[in-house]
């Protein structure tokens, strides 16, 4: 008895330890990643490329893999809805007027998913970015047109970074890249 | 005739009525009206022999098939204490689980199994005069053996069926469309054995059950013991 006393006193240590080492250092920090990594997810030019990939497909028709794949790209904390057509292009009706989205962060963000979604859905031709105050038209032609090459070649880690995210820091790249492949309706 | 049926109602009280108290009952009761008549017999008044039938037998404990006498508090504390031991190695096992999300719930639910457990044993520990320590009762082991029988196979049940539920949630699809299952990742990995690993924390109730038996035997009351007094 005095044996399994000793036992349980060491227990009682060992576990209160484990708890506030658990509770009090490792999941807030845990938290504070998820949170940091949820803002990076946010930017373009830190934006993980590893949560996309697995929505890579030759068809367009899926429409959960599509949705799913809008949710892991910039701009998912605004409210928006999908369309799908047979001429193989799609809208993106975001609930939201342009004015109210920095006309930086916009360009940026339609640059950087347009980029995705072309280089992961290969027969997707074509994207409408709705807003309730315009719209912008990206066309499949067109950014592979800027790129110079296959899209695909882009999805690997250092390839998309050196070529698309590096990229997008630059404020004149975005304005001509803006001008040539987001044409406004 | 009455007041030693309801004497013998109240000593079988907290039995069960099977056929076996059934008929102890019933020969008890004619055991006492018997000796009721032998007294009455032998000169006494009804009323006085009733009493005197009555208080020749108060308890039937002994008479119960699987009954064993044992030191009661010892026994209780012992089992309160092996409690304690396996609630908080449980506790301590579902801690870094929290870590992922997962058995969050469980892990208070032990915490707080552990924290009633250890202040009742406290409590029981503190009385250590030898009065309390040697006060006696009944228990019956062979309805320990059948819970602890009960327990097992009920708990082997569980886990089959948890784990055919895990297995057709995560992987139903897969199975049923002849696909691959991919698993991604390291936490993709960990999420998945924690689904599977989590349902044996229960193994703590079967493990609890079993202990009683055990002590039982290690605390019942022997014949030098019972002739000691």
């Amino acid at each position: 008895m005095k044996t399994r006393n000793r036992i349980i006193i060491c227990l009682i240590v060992i576990g209160t330890s484990l708890l506030i080492l658990v509770q009090g250092i490792i999941i807030p920090k845990n938290n504070q990643e998820k949170k940091q990594y949820i803002i990076e997810q946010q930017e373009p030019t830190t934006h993980d490329l590893e949560s996309i990939l697995k929505y890579k497909s030759k068809y367009m028709g899926n429409f959960s893999n599509m949705v799913n794949l809008f949710h892991t790209l910039p701009l998912n904390n605004k409210p928006r809805t999908f369309e799908l057509f047979s001429d193989n292009t799609m809208d993106v009706n975001y609930k939201e007027n342009i004015e109210n989205i920095s006309g930086d962060k916009l360009s940026k963000a339609l640059i950087y998913n347009s980029t995705a979604a072309f280089a992961l859905i290969d027969n997707l031709q074509g994207i409408n970015y709705n807003f309730t105050d315009g719209k912008y038209i990206v066309q499949r032609s067109d950014i592979e047109k800027w790129y110079g090459e296959d899209l695909l070649k882009l999805l690997t880690k250092d390839e998309w970074k050196s070529k698309v995210q590096v990229k997008l820091e630059d404020e004149e790249y975005i304005k001509s890249a803006s001008e040539v492949l987001l044409i406004k309706d | 005739m009455d007041s030693l049926k309801n004497h013998v109602d109240s000593m079988f009280i907290k039995y069960k009525a099977n056929n076996q108290i059934k008929e102890l009952k019933a020969e008890v009761l004619s055991n006492l009206e018997a000796k009721v008549k032998d007294l009455m017999q032998s000169g006494m008044e009804y009323s006085q022999a009733v009493n005197k039938a009555k208080e020749s037998i108060n308890s039937i404990d002994y008479l119960i098939d699987g009954n064993r006498k044992v030191y009661i508090n010892k026994y209780k504390l012992e089992y309160l204490q092996i409690s304690l031991l396996y609630s908080i190695i449980t506790w301590i096992t579902t801690i870094p689980l929290t870590i992922i999300g997962a058995g969050i719930l469980l892990n208070w639910i032990l915490f707080i199994c552990s924290f009633i457990l250890g202040v009742v044993y406290f409590q029981y520990s503190r009385k250590r005069e030898s009065e309390y320590l040697q006060c006696k009762d009944f228990i019956n082991l062979e309805f320990m053996l059948k819970a602890r029988k009960m327990a097992w196979i009920i708990w082997d049940l569980y886990i089959v069926v948890i784990t055919l539920c895990t297995t057709v949630i995560r992987f139903g699809s897969n199975i049923w469309f002849s696909r691959p299952i991919n698993i991604s990742g390291p936490y993709q990995f960990a999420e998945v054995t924690i689904g599977y690993v989590l349902p044996f924390v229960s193994i703590i109730i079967p493990l609890i059950i079993n202990i009683a038996p055990k002590l039982i035997l290690r605390y019942e009351v022997g014949e030098d013991d019972e002739n000691k007094e």
